[in-house]
């Protein structure tokens, strides 16, 4: 009798719940994103870009690793106990050498989270146009900006499009130099046209026009189309929103790390999102891990009344405020006796300041650019203008026709240290306007004029094999034939 | 077998899930033998079995391709490789022939040929043998070509060996495990005898190089490492057999008689102790690795990095039964 009169019952509530929906069931998977879900708003326009910028502070990338290359420099010599390090700065590297390897993973996912963006922010409609414009042209310019590492340092390098990125077919041949080059600079020029000139203060970091045209600048000055850098470049250097900085020191103190003049800076923050910068550059003594010692040849280079002499390098007898007392500079701090004072910042209260921004890119560094392409098309004098404004942010006086070798002196003392010495070298000897062997093969001296123990002997350049760095041999393996090794190695 | 998809670093560091498309093989054979005996007060039990396996991965998602594994210590060492045809997890690295004496010995030598290193490789440098070059043959070069199979962390045999006896209320029973035909890599030492590790050294460091004839197994101490000669080599492939004592008891159960009276029915005292002792040429702290601390899996097995050894344990009881 009981169990009849339930059965309607049960049966009449299972019909409501069953119509009511099932739905109660269905929960969306919190915390995992895929390209089928993500991409709905700005917001997710905004992380996703955020994402990109994030590689920049790997370790392995321009957190430290890309900054190993210059040790092949006349500029510096190795520290640390990396000793994987001195054989990229001995020239004796092969295809599976650490410093060789572990860049181009962080440089291709760089890529991977661009074409990400590139490909699926368009199609989000809930969102700012205007926003929307930037977040493409920061994708363009990140994008670039890892296939320009990648051509920098090992020349031909597969190129993966949206359309590969969309098919998963990566295994990509290397493409020919110009057609990296000139992938770099659709995408140049697509940022450029896409990104703001300036930011307000909340955005302050994030790239602008100014970064677009200066790196399609320097991709110019790379490939030797003069005519192009210059035109460029000049945008650059006529645009008040990328005026030199007013003391030299501004571009690498947190506080004012991100002025008119950085066009391009790792922004490294303290406790969240930071990089080890300044700890592979501040003496071991005082907090750091000390990686990179200046030369006595290039900090002899420095002329009287050069400003930025004591802002780039500690030397002995230097008072350096470490926040909890003013220490003197001993040089038995390191093997050269003498450090990168540019890139070491310490905290008020004591510990290093993480908050110092990586200077990637610096309108100085346009400015002389065009005055080096002025000078080789029309000789000396021409670049005079831009050379000046940097040497009177420097303290220094004018020069009048001013010549190449005026010019490559100021480009080693405005940016020692920044990573370009050895890739300018190697660019000026590709077009015979020096010859490298002759810097390289000279021992690297230490501040009492004594060979540098670890790291000073002299190195027998090779061209054209040192050009570029070997294909990591692991990626050439898996790829099973399609990669080809660099010529040479 | 589910590997890990061949995963180009060009799509970047996004995880690719593993596919079942791997074939592994592990053909052998079990024995077992046992025999028991005695009479009434004395009884004794002996069995010894043991396995023979071999090991081959089969397939891979393609010839030639390989599953890789965690690298290891500063240099990011590749210690172990997975190859179509090969055992599993099998150490991949350059082979040696010993130090070089002296100059004329590095002038004379076809292994390094043609190598742009010449120069700067000095008397007290590992010889490292020129196994082939880009097509196969040898070329006088020491680069990646030269890596090669070094030896399989799979054992050939393991074994194992029970015994027991009793007399009247003694009893004893002991039971050997041990393991043969098998290497083991001893990254601890390769990382340990490295003079640019910034850490202390293995003792054995004392016995290097120094001059003509004072060694041919352990190179000059020098932070100069154009040759390299910490690189992942045979010469930290070692033998990892052992034979060791895992547990061994004796008891006695006191008679009845004794404690009728206070209620206890019966008593049995022992000692007992595990890992007594065990036999084995391995130079690291045990040839025992149990699973690789990197979390790998079955990608790399045998690779020491400091594995602690199993301790010793003596134990003294007393079982009752009321």
């Amino acid at each position: 009798m009981k169990r009849k009169r339930y059965i309607p019952a049960m049966l009449g509530s299972a019909l409501l719940l069953f119509a009511a929906g099932c739905h109660v069931l269905d929960v969306e998977p919190k915390g995992s994103y895929t390209t089928g879900n993500y991409w709905r708003n700005q917001n997710d326009a905004l992380d996703g870009i955020t994402g990109i910028y994030e590689v920049l502070l790997q370790e392995d990338y321009t957190g430290f690793n890309e900054f190993v290359f210059d040790n092949c420099s006349d500029d510096q010599v190795r520290g640390g106990d990396h000793d994987y390090d001195q054989v990229i700065e001995e020239f004796t590297y092969d295809a599976s050498t650490y410093s060789v390897r572990v860049g181009w993973r962080w440089k291709y996912e760089e890529i991977s989270r661009a074409n990400n963006a590139l490909i699926y922010i368009p199609n989000i409609s809930d969102i700012d146009p205007e926003i929307k414009n930037r977040c493409l042209g920061e994708a363009h310019f990140l994008r670039a900006y890892a296939y320009w590492r990648l051509m920098l340092i090992y020349g031909e390098v597969p190129i993966i499009r949206e359309e590969h990125v969309l098919s998963g077919d990566y295994n990509q041949p290397k493409a020919g130099l110009d057609t990296v080059r000139q992938y770099i600079e659709q995408d140049l020029l697509a940022a450029a046209d896409l990104l703001p000139e300036t930011y307000a203060s909340g955005d302050k970091g994030r790239v602008s026009k100014g970064a677009a045209w200066g790196l399609l600048c320097k991709l110019y000055m790379y490939w030797e189309k003069l005519d192009k850098a210059i035109e460029y470049g000049t945008k650059v250097t006529t645009n008040a929103n990328y005026a030199l900085a007013t003391n030299y020191v501004d571009n690498f103190n947190a506080a004012t790390g991100n002025n008119s003049e950085m066009l391009f800076a790792v922004q490294s923050e303290n406790g969240w999102g930071y990089t080890d910068f300044v700890t592979y550059h501040a003496p071991r003594a005082w907090g750091g891990w000390s990686f990179f010692f200046p030369v006595k040849n290039l900090v002899d280079e420095y002329e009287t009344g050069d400003a930025r002499k004591d802002v780039s390098i500690m030397k002995q007898g230097d008072q350096i405020d470490i926040g909890t007392e003013v220490v003197t500079y001993d040089p038995g701090l390191s093997s050269t006796g003498f450090h990168y004072r540019k890139f070491c910042r310490w905290l008020s209260n004591g510990g290093l300041d993480y908050s110092m921004k990586t200077p990637l890119l610096r309108s100085a560094d346009i400015y002389l650019l065009v005055a080096e392409a002025k000078i080789r098309t029309s000789g000396p004098g021409a670049g005079d203008a831009e050379i000046n404004a940097v040497r009177k942010r420097a303290g220094l006086p004018d020069l009048t026709g001013a010549n190449f070798a005026a010019l490559m002196h100021e480009r080693r003392m405005e940016l020692a240290g920044e990573n370009e010495r050895h890739q300018d070298l190697m660019r000026w000897d590709k077009v015979k306007l020096v010859d490298i062997t002759t810097y390289y093969n000279k021992p690297k001296l230490s501040y009492n004029g004594t060979q540098v123990a670890v790291g000073g002997a002299p190195r027998t350049f090779i061209r054209p094999k040192h050009y570029y760095f070997p294909i990591p041999q692991q990626e050439i393996d898996k790829s099973k034939g399609v990669l080809v090794q660099n010529p040479n190695y | 077998m589910l590997v890990p998809a061949p995963a180009l670093d060009v799509h970047g560091t996004s995880g690719i899930p593993d596919r079942n498309i791997g074939e592994m093989n592990n053909k052998g054979w079990e024995v077992e033998l046992s025999y028991q005996g005695g009479n009434k007060d004395f009884s004794y039990n002996i069995s010894a079995n043991a396995s023979f396996i071999k090991n081959r991965v089969t397939r891979l998602y393609e010839e030639g391709t390989y599953i890789g594994s965690t690298l290891y210590g500063r240099q990011g060492a590749e210690i172990s490789r997975t190859y179509e045809g090969q055992p599993i997890a099998a150490f991949y690295g350059w082979k040696t022939g010993g130090i070089y004496q002296n100059q004329a010995q590095i002038d004379n030598d076809p292994n390094i040929a043609n190598d742009s290193r010449r120069s700067q490789i000095r008397p007290g440098d590992v010889i490292f043998l020129d196994v082939a070059g880009p097509d196969g043959k040898p070329d006088g070069i020491i680069d990646e070509d030269d890596r090669t199979f070094l030896g399989s962390p799979n054992p050939d045999v393991t074994y194992g060996i029970q015994a027991g006896a009793s007399y009247k209320g003694f009893d004893l029973s002991l039971s050997f495990a041990g393991v043969a035909g098998v290497q083991l890599y001893n990254a601890d030492r390769m990382q340990g005898t490295d003079p640019a590790y910034p850490y202390n050294m293995y003792a054995e460091m004392m016995g290097r190089w120094h001059g003509e004839g004072t060694s041919n197994s352990i190179p000059r101490v020098t932070l100069n490492s154009a040759n390299q000669n910490n690189r992942v080599s045979d010469r930290f492939v070692e033998s990892g057999a052992y034979f060791s004592l895992r547990n061994i008891s004796l008891g006695y159960t006191i008679p009845a008689a004794v404690w009728k009276r206070t209620g206890i029915s019966d008593m049995r005292v022992y000692v007992a102790a595990q890992n007594l002792f065990i036999l084995t040429d391995y130079t690291g702290l045990t040839p025992i690795l149990g699973y690789n601390g990197t979390g790998d899996g079955n990608r790399q097995r045998g690779v020491d990095v400091a594995a602690y050894p199993q301790a010793r344990t003596i134990t003294f009881g007393a079982t009752l039964n009321f």
